[in-house]
């Protein structure tokens, strides 16, 4: 059993997690000082599962990604991929183990090289790898296939042809062609339009499906990690503040944070368009912190306790954590997971 | 019924490019009422941002208007500039998406925020000053004193989008047009400007048009909503209409592609097939009859007239979404 150490990790399932990060801090230097990006934030993802990781900008959520692929250095922290510890590994075996750990971002088309076609972006990680001419062929057919580009005329337009859904369509068949475990995404349909993104939103539901794929998916937007996730990690400011069970946290957040962000999300439905009170304030600088929970000055229930003593993260219910030592009331029974449909967001009171 | 305050007829704005004319505002008629909040909203690519653009005389480069557009019943496209100088910043407000980029990063708040009050009211520098502090106080901007001597720089995108607001509101303009003001914003820091914005339109009783990619900013914060699509008018009506009983099947199709807060995990969203028509070459018809899965040959014939569906509501469609619609679709897309 993992003990519970820094910030916490009492919401670590153990041994059978395809990916587990515990402790995990990335330091970014700048002219102003350090800056804590990721700070003691702890996580595992289950086989075939998919972890949605939402929070504003400045929460970590991109960085902890990087991090996973070491994109970003690591400051200290353990990062275990099956039975191999990232953080350990030397560059040329890092290089191997990317192929069973591949990313999508935000921007598809800035992602990939304008000048070349369709055909050869797609399996230049097979190229780098050494295949034969055949072999990538043929990988390409299958990438392009799967993610509905099966088009002939899609082969050889270049990159800078394609429009963002399509460029996103080819990031994906290009992280695919590799077979990978794990497929990291980055805030994959931020800069897609409503009606694309839903394209988008699906097919990595029918990848992960058909593929058997873990999924590590990034996004500020609540709704559309809602769709996707079978655990979502709530992060604000470097740390993690809830975890849990998409239905639980999201019909009954235990974190005020969360309250907070899923109160802010525009509703088509309600009179003034939200279902609760506005969060108050900035976002504190990053370069210093509060002490305590760094949500605190902006917090309706902060007290002294959460400045002086930084909350853990812990059990609120079966199956939901969260790092806060006045969290909200929620029922003792979690929501049946599963996905019906449930009154997400109650009326907040006052 | 009042006078309109801004009343846009037949517009069109043509922008050359190499590979031909982009028709990015097609045939567009609207109008804001006095007091009245308009939400425009629209993927990219279907004209919102240049409708506002063609409104507000900031045309791209060899960009060519037609039509007519009135405010307090005089031409905005015929009024000789010295006059539409005027009008701007006076009695028209604008606010943008970025306002790192709106606000001169190397000039002060206060001058940034005072220059159009002494030029448009001919007030003194002191007296600009007094006005500058209560009108950050009421866009909720921290300190006020203090601010006015910061530069851009030193702010947080909340802030300076705040200070942008308060620069738009310091003549007291009759209509302000906020062009996806919180689209850089996160979602805690956009629910302040917005609450903000509506807050200000209602107790100021200032027009607003809110143009927005996002549907769901708009709902809780306008009176009436247009939708456009490449381009055209699609849907226009009363906000809490539209959004309840959309029934041209764009308008429709994209709020069944929107997820919500509510979505079961795992479960497919119902997406719109295809992308955004060449905006150099749309379709003959209706600009949405290749993506829509009710088109009949009909639609690719002739563009559909705007016709009227209900007291103020008004649609481009030849097969409109029945009022069985939400039994139709299950109704997922209301989030209940």
């Amino acid at each position: 059993m993992p003990t519970v150490a820094g910030s916490g990790a009492a919401h670590l399932r153990g041994e059978e997690a395809l990916l587990s990060v515990e402790d995990l801090v990335v330091e970014y230097r700048t002219s102003a000082g350090v800056v804590q990006a990721v700070s003691k934030v702890s996580f595992d993802v289950l086989p075939g599962e998919t972890l949605g990781i939402v929070g504003e900008s400045g929460c970590g959520k991109s960085t902890t990604g990087r991090a996973v692929l070491r994109l970003d250095t690591i400051t200290s922290g353990r990062i275990r991929f099956r039975d191999r510890a990232i953080e350990q590994l030397g560059d040329r075996d890092m290089r191997a183990l990317r192929r069973e750990m591949q990313m999508i971002f935000q921007d598809p088309i800035g992602s990939l090289n304008p000048r070349r076609p369709v055909r050869e972006l797609v399996v230049e990680g097979l190229a780098v790898a050494g295949a034969s001419k055949k072999a990538q062929e043929e990988a390409a057919g299958r990438v392009l296939a799967a993610v509905g580009l099966a088009d002939e005329r899609f082969r050889d337009l270049r990159a800078r042809r394609l429009s963002g859904g399509q460029a996103q369509r080819v990031a994906i068949a290009r992280a695919l062609a590799v077979e990978p475990q794990l497929l990291i995404c980055d805030e994959p349909v931020s800069a897609l339009d409503v009606s694309v993104q839903a394209q988008i939103l699906n097919l990595v539901e029918d990848l992960k499906r058909d593929l058997g794929l873990t999924v590590v998916f990034i996004a500020h937007d609540l709704s559309v990690v809602r769709t996707v996730s079978d655990r979502v990690m709530v992060m604000y400011l470097g740390k993690v503040c809830e975890y849990g069970e998409p239905e639980s946290v999201y019909a009954h957040p235990a974190h005020p944070y969360t309250r907070a962000l899923l109160d802010s999300v525009p509703q088509p439905d309600t009179v003034d368009g939200f279902s609760g009170p506005a969060l108050e304030g900035d976002l504190p600088s990053p370069l210093s912190p509060p002490s305590g929970c760094r949500f605190r000055t902006r917090c309706p229930r902060a007290d002294e306790q959460c400045a002086t003593e930084e909350p853990q993260v812990r059990e609120i219910r079966q199956g939901q954590f969260a790092a806060c030592h006045h969290p909200l009331p929620v029922p003792d029974v979690p929501v049946a997971s599963g996905g019906a449909a449930v009154p997400a967001v109650p009326v907040a009171a006052g | 019924m009042t006078e309109p305050l801004l009343e846009v007829s037949h517009l069109h704005m043509h922008i050359g490019t190499a590979r031909g004319a982009v028709r990015a505002v097609d045939d567009v008629s609207l109008s804001i009422h006095p007091g009245q909040a308009l939400g425009v909203v629209g993927e990219s690519g279907s004209g919102k941002s240049m409708l506002a653009r063609a409104i507000m005389g900031l045309l791209p480069a060899r960009a060519a208007r037609s039509g007519s557009i009135l405010f307090k019943g005089r031409d905005l496209m015929t009024m000789p500039v010295k006059e539409q100088r005027d009008l701007w910043g006076k009695q028209i407000g604008m606010v943008f998406q970025d306002p790192g980029r709106s606000l001169n990063p190397v000039v002060r708040v206060e001058r940034q925020l005072t220059e159009g009050m002494r030029r448009h009211l001919g007030i003194s520098r002191s007296e600009a000053r007094t006005r500058a502090v209560r009108l950050l106080d009421e866009v909720g901007v921290p300190d006020p004193e203090k601010r006015l001597g910061n530069y851009p720089h030193q702010m947080s995108g909340g802030m300076r989008q705040r200070v942008m607001l308060a620069i738009a509101l310091a003549c007291e303009p009759d209509l302000l047009i906020a062009d996806e003001p919180t689209t850089a914003l996160d979602v805690t820091i956009q629910r302040q400007i917005l609450d903000l914005l509506r807050r200000v339109q209602t107790s100021r009783g200032m027009a607003m048009m809110l143009i927005s990619h996002d549907l769901s900013v708009v709902a809780g914060r306008t009176d009436r909503v247009a939708v456009m699509y490449a381009g055209r008018l699609a849907e226009t009506g009363s906000t809490r209409e539209v959004f309840a009983d959309p029934r041209h099947r764009y308008t429709h199709a994209l709020l069944d592609a929107t997820p919500t807060l509510t979505q079961a995990r795992h479960s497919r969203l119902r997406v719109i097939e295809g992308s955004l028509p060449d905006p150099t070459a749309p379709p003959k018809g209706c600009r949405f009859h290749l993506r829509c899965l009710a088109a009949t040959d009909a639609c690719a014939a002739d563009q559909p007239p705007m016709e009227s569906v209900g007291t103020d509501h008004r649609i481009a469609c030849l097969h409109p979404v029945g009022s069985t619609a939400l039994v139709e679709t299950g109704g997922a897309h209301r989030g209940r």
